[in-house]
């Protein structure tokens, strides 16, 4: 009978990084020879998805060789984690700071304050700690780990590919000049400091311009409430939010000129990595893990009022030599990211090779 | 379309010494210093006192991000709706161009505007009347909801501390 290594995670769903990670460790861990199945709490996942996962309430505690718990915010899971036998390995994925969400959603706020505060408990209790970046793991200094490693999020560009979208493409491959921003639309990703910069891009620079805002708005409705509110203040029409996207993503970069993120919070950013992948100049803010998403290439800037971040972005979408220097250092990039081998990187992890 | 000459042997201004913490990294190279003098000589090429004005407008939403409890959003937002309620035609900007087609197609468009603008006018007043009365129930409903807890806090806080005294005057 084959040994089990098994997952858990907080909520499963098309277009999150963690759940992709999963998927892909899942796989390599079946290749390795163990049966191997993502688990997660009922309410945290969508009925069509159970084909990739299954409920938590199925998962048997002693019956792994091995688990891996993807830690990012306050769930069941972290408890099952704990209660369970066999090697335990937490995967690291960051919690996003609860000062955010104050004010905006004061029940998420506490929600991240338990899990950062719960972080002590479940990594006191496993054989080794993986972390997405650098980044990620040097906020886990103060607990003292068995054994640490940096394990960067694990992604196959294969699945960035896309058919085109006619919608999309109808709607915003018009020939305006796009500024793209994709994901959650949450408070730590500071998309009002984007719409400030589109401000004075759209007023003074280029009002043939817009700036699409791709993500979902059901993470926080009143951060979201105020974003429209400030768009609809700031005389801009042109500030368009599409909801989450996910099969027209491959589109949306397509008729994007330039990539643009501000988030002050990442554990890594993988819309980075995507828009590097559709040849997108990507801008955005040196902050959390993105630097190692980035590595050298591309635009990553910090203290820029919103006027310079409207000129910046302007330089790169017209200066051609600019921009040409930026899209050769991403295609640099990639082929790096091309050359990586996850599955012998998690074997290494795992002692298995 | 913005766009300064850059002496780039110039002094730095206050203002551009001012962004000395400004990092800038293009393809891995630190441009902090030469790209960001650039950056810096275009956007103070960025003065414009109504685009200042909006700016100033939209600095009032982003006092929202102050908030510290939901409550403290709730009546923020609601100073925030209460400041303009009303729509208004005169901020509606007709698209120029110079080209000769763009004109035409402008004056059609202006001609249009000049003929529909009643029925806008119309739609307007009964749109605002609605925006209005909105704020102000909303505004009603939360300082009637927020007396109402305040009340039971109240009572049951007398409870409370009836229960206690009936308790440890048991014991």
């Amino acid at each position: 009978m084959k040994k089990r290594f098994d997952q858990l995670l907080a909520g499963y769903a098309d277009g999150d990084a963690i759940s992709q990670e999963a998927r892909m460790l899942r796989d390599i861990l079946r290749d390795c020879g163990f049966e191997s199945d993502i688990f997660v709490p009922g309410d945290s996942v969508a009925k069509d998805a159970l084909v990739d996962c299954r409920l938590l309430e199925e998962y048997d505690a002693n019956a792994v060789e091995g688990l891996i718990l993807h830690y990012s915010t306050e769930s069941p899971v972290n408890e099952a984690f704990v209660a369970s036998n066999g090697r335990r390995i937490v995967k690291y994925h960051n919690i996003t700071p609860a000062q955010f969400f104050d004010g905006f959603d004061d029940d998420i706020a506490a929600e991240l304050r338990r899990a950062r505060s719960g972080l002590g408990a479940v990594v006191s209790v496993a054989d080794e700690v993986w972390s997405d970046s650098a980044y990620n793991a040097s906020e886990l200094s103060s607990f003292a780990i068995k054994k640490s490693k940096v394990l960067h999020l694990m992604f196959r560009v294969d699945e960035f590919e896309g058919g085109e979208d006619a919608g999309i493409k109808a709607q915003f491959g018009d020939g305006l000049t796009n500024w793209l921003f994709m994901g959650r639309i949450a408070p730590n990703k500071c998309v009002e400091e984007l719409i400030l910069a589109y401000a004075y891009y759209y007023h003074t620079i280029n009002s043939r311009s817009r700036l699409i805002v791709a993500g979902s708005q059901h993470s926080c409705p009143r951060y979201y409430a105020m974003l429209r509110l400030l768009a609809e203040r700031l005389g801009l029409p042109n500030v368009c939010f599409t909801g989450f996207v996910y099969g027209g993503r491959a589109t949306l970069y397509e008729c994007a000129d330039v990539f643009v993120m501000a988030s002050r919070h990442e554990g890594y950013c993988l819309p980075l990595v995507e828009a590097m992948s559709f040849d997108t100049p990507v801008v955005t803010r040196r902050a959390g893990g993105m630097p190692e998403a980035m590595g050298d290439a591309g635009v990553m800037f910090d203290n820029l009022k919103p006027e310079e971040l409207a000129v910046l972005v302007h330089r790169v979408c017209s200066d051609q030599d600019l921009r040409g220097e930026v899209m050769e250092s991403q295609r640099r990039r990639l082929d790096v990211i091309h050359a990586r081998d996850v599955g012998r990187e998690v074997r290494e992890a795992l002692g298995l090779v | 379309m913005v766009g300064v000459e850059c002496d780039k042997d110039r002094p730095m201004s206050d203002k551009e010494q001012s962004s000395d913490s400004m990092v800038l990294m293009v393809a891995g190279r630190d441009r902090s210093g030469d790209l960001r003098r650039d950056v810096c000589a275009e956007e103070m090429a960025l003065v414009d006192p109504a685009l200042r004005e909006r700016m100033a407008d939209g600095g009032r939403v982003l006092a929202l991000r102050e908030s510290v409890t939901e409550n403290d959003f709730i009546d923020c937002q609601l100073e925030v709706l209460g400041v303009r309620t009303q729509l208004d035609l005169g901020e509606c900007e007709l698209p120029e161009s110079s080209s000769v087609v763009g004109r035409v197609v402008g004056a059609v468009r202006g001609f249009v505007w000049k003929l529909l603008r009643f029925a806008f006018e119309w739609m307007l007043f009964h749109q605002n009347v609605i925006n209005e009365q909105q704020a102000i129930t909303l505004a009603h409903e939360v300082r009637l909801r927020k007396r109402e807890n305040e009340d039971l806090r109240k009572r049951l806080d007398a409870l409370e501390s009836k229960l206690i005294s009936s308790l440890t005057g048991e014991s």
